[in-house]
């Protein structure tokens, strides 16, 4: 009669080890899955609710963009004066941003 | 057992060899203890583990809602970027610098793309709103930044909206009651507003009736009319009355200079007039009724001027129409060039009236 030996008893730390990481990745699983619905439900709204308010409030980026709007109609106007202190502005928020 | 059943039997039971697996860990137990230990040792760190993971999970949904939120460009769409310049013209406005609130708001309707979807209905109120038109109303009358003035109308014929043609045609008519002094440039543009939506091949028909009628097309043409309009004047160089004639040449060469003008690179403008306490346009109604009420006797000048300023329907043209008979005279010249006007405002046709 053939014998084999299932476990390797002389190496148990491999065993140990096999067994938490199996254990560690059946946890991950779950808390990435419940984890993201979980916080998908409870700040998803606040979230939509935040992104629209962000929509109205300009930031750098947008401020440089209007700034260049009225950097382009004074210009046109010649109101010269104003294009300098806008240019000055411009340069402030890059420097920010 | 007899030797046949015996061969019978091991035929039965096989006695080909099958491997057994031992197993030694659940036999010696340590199998059980490992699977003790694997617990212990898991759900000592487990709780470590578990806010780790859930913080990792956590910080990921915040830093790319973050991201998304740093992402939005407010002004990607025009409607937005306008309203935002809008928001900005009103306060200077009320701040009380005209100017600048005209050019601003010149800018946002340059930012808007009318075509842009699902936002029809409200791109139509943002241009058509009474304080814009106050705005560009007020900008005109103070203004005499030549420049931003040239600007702003550009804007408005690029902006093509007819609800901003009754600044146009004061622009043309060098209204100073409404508009302070234009450069040709300006007023070149306000007439390239004017005839996108005004035919002024209309006049044609109107001219036959009598001097005052030609007088009245003449004037009308001088200040709204382009390169393309010259065909009228022409036809009136063989006219008898001499005036007509002086007028029409005059009227011709006006028609010819229409874009011919210098850029003017000086920025030292005069200094802006002051508004007028009310700077309102004309009520229609009242001026009709009085017009219609003291039909019978010359109604003043100016009641007749400013008729054919706000006029559009055919009963406000009957009111101004010069009568048949009389001769030349400036006063029906000036009733002709209301009622011209009111019937291209109108697009009134001459099997209307």
């Amino acid at each position: 009669m053939k014998i084999s030996f299932k476990s390797q008893t002389d190496n148990l730390e491999k065993h140990v080890n096999q067994l938490m990481r199996e254990n560690y990745a059946a946890l991950e699983n779950d808390v990435i899955n419940n984890c993201s619905k979980n916080i998908e439900n409870k700040y998803k709204s606040e979230f939509d609710f935040k992104l629209r308010k962000v929509e109205n409030m300009p930031g750098n980026k947008d401020l440089v963009s209007i700034l260049g709007s009225l950097k382009e109609a004074y210009q046109q106007s010649g109101l010269n004066k104003d294009v300098e202190c806008i240019d000055n502005q411009i340069k402030k928020l890059d420097l920010q941003a | 057992m007899k030797i046949s059943e015996l061969k019978n039997y091991s035929y039965k039971l096989n006695f080909k060899q099958s491997p057994v697996a031992v197993n030694i860990g659940a036999i010696t137990g340590i199998d059980n203890k490992v699977d003790e230990f694997v617990k212990h040792r898991f759900e000592k760190e487990k709780q470590t583990k578990l806010q780790l993971l859930s913080s990792a999970v956590y910080d990921r949904f915040t830093k790319s809602c973050n991201a998304k939120i740093n992402e939005i460009e407010k002004f990607k769409q025009p409607y937005n970027k306008a309203n935002m310049l809008k928001s900005v013209a009103s306060s200077y406005y009320q701040g009380g610098d005209v100017e600048k609130a005209g050019v601003i708001l010149a800018q946002a309707f340059n930012a808007l793309d009318k075509e842009e979807p699902y936002r029809q209905n409200e791109i139509k109120s943002f241009i058509e709103s009474k304080e814009n038109k106050k705005i560009l109303e007020d900008f005109f009358y103070c203004s005499n930044n030549i420049k931003a003035k040239y600007f702003v109308m550009k804007s408005l014929n690029k902006l093509d909206n007819p609800y901003y043609l009754p600044i146009a045609e004061a622009v043309c008519d060098c209204d100073s009651q409404r508009v302070a002094p234009n450069d040709k440039k300006t007023i070149y543009e306000a007439k390239l507003f004017l005839n996108r939506y005004y035919d002024l091949n209309m006049i044609y028909s109107y001219i036959d009736e009598n001097d005052n009628y030609k007088i009245g097309a003449l004037n009308l043409l001088s200040k709204w009319g382009l390169e393309k309009h010259q065909k009228l004047p022409q036809k009136l160089f063989d006219d008898e009355n001499e005036y007509v004639y002086a007028k029409a040449r005059q009227t011709e060469s006006n028609l010819k200079r229409a874009s011919n003008f210098i850029d003017i690179e000086d920025d030292n403008f005069e200094p802006n007039r002051l508004l007028p306490e009310k700077n309102e346009m004309p009520d229609r109604i009242k001026l009709l009724k009085y017009i219609e009420e003291n039909k019978d006797r010359d109604v003043d000048i100016n009641s007749i001027k400013q008729l054919g300023q706000v006029g559009i329907t055919i009963r406000e043209a009957q009111a101004v129409r010069p009568q048949k008979d009389k001769q030349y005279s400036r006063y029906e010249a000036a009733k002709a060039e209301a009622f011209l006007k009111i019937v291209l405002r109108g697009n009134i046709k001459k099997s209307y009236l």
